[in-house]
């Protein structure tokens, strides 16, 4: 097994992750959805927006495409409009890393201008992917934290669960 | 490029990530490092100890040692000092354990037991990729608690880490 396979695992778990604390959300109304919470973006909303403007941002800049503007939680049937944007997110996440070769991975890939910290600053390609991954993992645990204070434990988000279930599959 | 440079990578992370996270809970009280937060552990004492455990446990694992250890007992440590050296063999113990691995072991398949004496078989990359991946969860949840009680440790984010890495200030 080569990088680029174990990079697809791991995009195919954070689509799987993604998609069961999408599923939890369905419990809680757009009220509580949309509620001032002790994370780091103010709401679940908020985090499922900002976790899923990274994932469209930087599947943009992997294929030089031009950034189409901030998701949105469209008001009255925000889980919903999230769901509905999500799944094209996933779509082409899937497609871009099945084509991948482990040669592209090595692919010098310019950090954004719009932060100072990172300006000028070149990573790989594969160094960005595991940013992605890392990225979601950590507000995904802030999102299922704040599903369990509002009284709606998440179930466990461990690889080795989803790699149970895909098994069962 | 093979996969196991990106495991690897995981766990420089992982090392780099924990001692951000240990730094920061190092400037709390003790009555704070074990105050109820609300995290899956309680408290930032018992989040850090789950995410020490949990590598000690799995590494005697891959190791092919039979669980010597709850992980109840293992995970039990509560003093931050304590935590901190248990912390520091967690990471020389895996260390020693990338160093030696393989393209070859990673993908070989593990037959362990949990603890409660299930049988299972995984291939071995897979179990390290949860650990990783474990300790990033706990770590988010553990940065929760440090900032709610007015010590923010920081972005955590993987990309920082490699331009730390690359500027020489990782150890």
């Amino acid at each position: 097994m080569s990088k680029v396979e174990l990079l697809r695992a791991m995009f195919e778990y954070n689509e799987w992750a993604n998609d069961v604390i999408l599923d939890a959300c369905g419990s809680i109304s757009e009220e509580e959805l949309r509620g001032k919470q002790t994370i780091s973006h103010d709401s679940i909303s908020t985090l499922l927006v900002h976790t899923l403007a990274t994932q469209i941002y930087w599947l943009g800049r992997w294929r030089d495409e031009l950034f189409a503007g901030m998701p949105m939680a469209e008001q009255g049937r925000a889980l919903e409009s999230l769901r509905e944007a999500f799944a094209p997110s996933h779509e082409g996440l899937r497609k871009f890393v099945a084509g991948l070769t482990n040669e592209g991975l090595a692919k010098p890939t310019a950090m954004p201008e719009f932060s100072e910290r990172m300006k000028g600053v070149d990573l790989p390609l594969w160094q960005v992917m595991m940013q992605i991954i890392e990225h979601g993992i950590h507000h995904r645990a802030e999102i299922q934290s704040a599903l369990t204070g509002l009284g709606h434990p998440v179930q466990d988000l461990d690889y080795i669960i989803y790699e149970a279930d895909r098994a069962r599959a | 490029m093979s996969k196991l440079e990106l495991v690897r990578a995981l766990y420089d992370y992982n090392e780099y990530a924990n001692n951000r996270v240990l730094e920061t809970a190092a400037k709390l009280g003790v009555d704070e490092l074990q105050r109820k937060q609300g995290t899956s552990f309680e408290s930032v004492a018992g989040n850090l100890a789950h995410i020490m455990g949990a590598q000690v446990l799995w590494l005697e694992r891959w190791r092919g040692n039979k669980n010597r250890r709850s992980l109840t007992a293992v995970q039990s440590l509560r003093a931050l000092g304590l935590l901190r050296e248990a912390f520091d063999a967690s990471h020389a113990d895996l260390r020693v354990f990338l160093g030696n691995l393989t393209d070859d072991r990673l993908d070989a398949v593990l037959a362990y037991t949990d603890s409660a004496g299930t049988p299972y078989e995984r291939v071995l990359w897979q179990l390290m990729l949860h650990v990783g991946n474990h300790g990033s969860y706990h770590r988010a949840e553990t940065a929760m608690a440090l900032t709610a009680l007015g010590h923010n440790p920081g972005d955590l984010d993987y990309s920082y880490f490699e331009m730390a890495r690359e500027a020489g200030n990782v150890s």
